[in-house]
């Protein structure tokens, strides 16, 4: 019982934490591309 | 990524959760417990249908690093390393309730036997394959990560073949199972499958940012 209690448990921890860090990595991504989009597209124009 | 794609995400996504939850519960609930190895032979549900999405995430790396190389796409590329990744997922849920179930059944946390083996092997060598990815630079990156996803796909007939191919394996060569164990073992592999399909376009998606960052970074590389 406690062998295949812990084989589900850590199989299910396992997917909890890849899914987060997924969630965590396209969080990041998100975050730089609209900065670098934005400066790309708006040079400074200086007087 | 095209538009249907994104669409898709959350019905794939509710799908796969659903079918996750209905496969646990023909598992736990109407497949009976096993006569000789009792309760902890409930871990097949989990293990068999890991062992067979990996097989088909480290397929996907090897069809797709084939079209890259073929058309270099970049979308071939991303579709190489986000099956590959899942699929470590996957093989490595494989390695953690393997020796659960052979402390039980084997009496014994490991042991050399061809399955046991080869599937290690496999591992390491799909885990350098994320390895070199990382440190080779983004010019040569998608080509090299495409040549290594062929050359380690030989590895797949090797695990799938070593139960017959050497002597002093411990896994059986055919399992028969009947009834309602057979009905939520099959269950079991569909549900896995879906939520790899759910696990994999997420991972996708993470490609696809990266790669419109990159764009936006002034090209980036290969196409």
């Amino acid at each position: 019982m406690t062998y295949m209690v812990t084989a589900y448990v850590l199989a299910a921890v396992i997917w909890v934490g890849y899914l987060l860090s997924l969630r965590a990595r396209a969080a990041r991504l998100k975050q730089r591309a609209p900065v670098e989009q934005v400066a790309q597209r708006s040079p400074v124009v200086r007087p | 990524m095209s538009g249907w794609w994104s669409k898709a995400r959350p019905f794939v996504w509710a799908l796969a959760t659903l079918m996750v939850a209905a496969s646990l519960w023909a598992a736990f609930k109407r497949a009976p417990i096993e006569a000789q190895m009792g309760i902890v032979q409930k871990i097949v549900y989990i293990h068999v249908p890991s062992a067979i999405a990996t097989l088909v995430a480290f397929g996907l790396t090897f069809a797709a690093s084939i079209a890259y190389l073929a058309t270099r796409a970049w979308i071939w590329d991303a579709i190489a390393a986000s099956a590959c990744e899942v699929g470590m997922v996957f093989a490595t849920i494989v390695l953690v309730s393997g020796p659960l179930w052979a402390r039980s059944a084997w009496n014994t946390w490991w042991t050399w036997e061809p399955r046991l083996t080869t599937f290690l092997i496999l591992w390491i060598l799909y885990g350098g394959y994320h390895v070199v990815r990382a440190s080779v630079g983004a010019g040569s990156k998608r080509t090299i990560s495409a040549v290594l996803g062929i050359i380690l796909f030989v590895n797949l007939p090797v695990v799938w073949k070593s139960v017959e191919w050497w002597r002093g394996s411990l896994h059986p060569r055919a399992v028969t199972m009947t009834g309602e164990m057979r009905q939520a073992l099959l269950l079991s592999m569909a549900a896995w499958l879906v939520f790899f399909l759910a696990a994999f376009q997420e991972r996708l998606r993470l490609e696809s940012l990266r790669h419109d960052a990159e764009m936006a970074d002034g090209g980036g590389g290969p196409r």
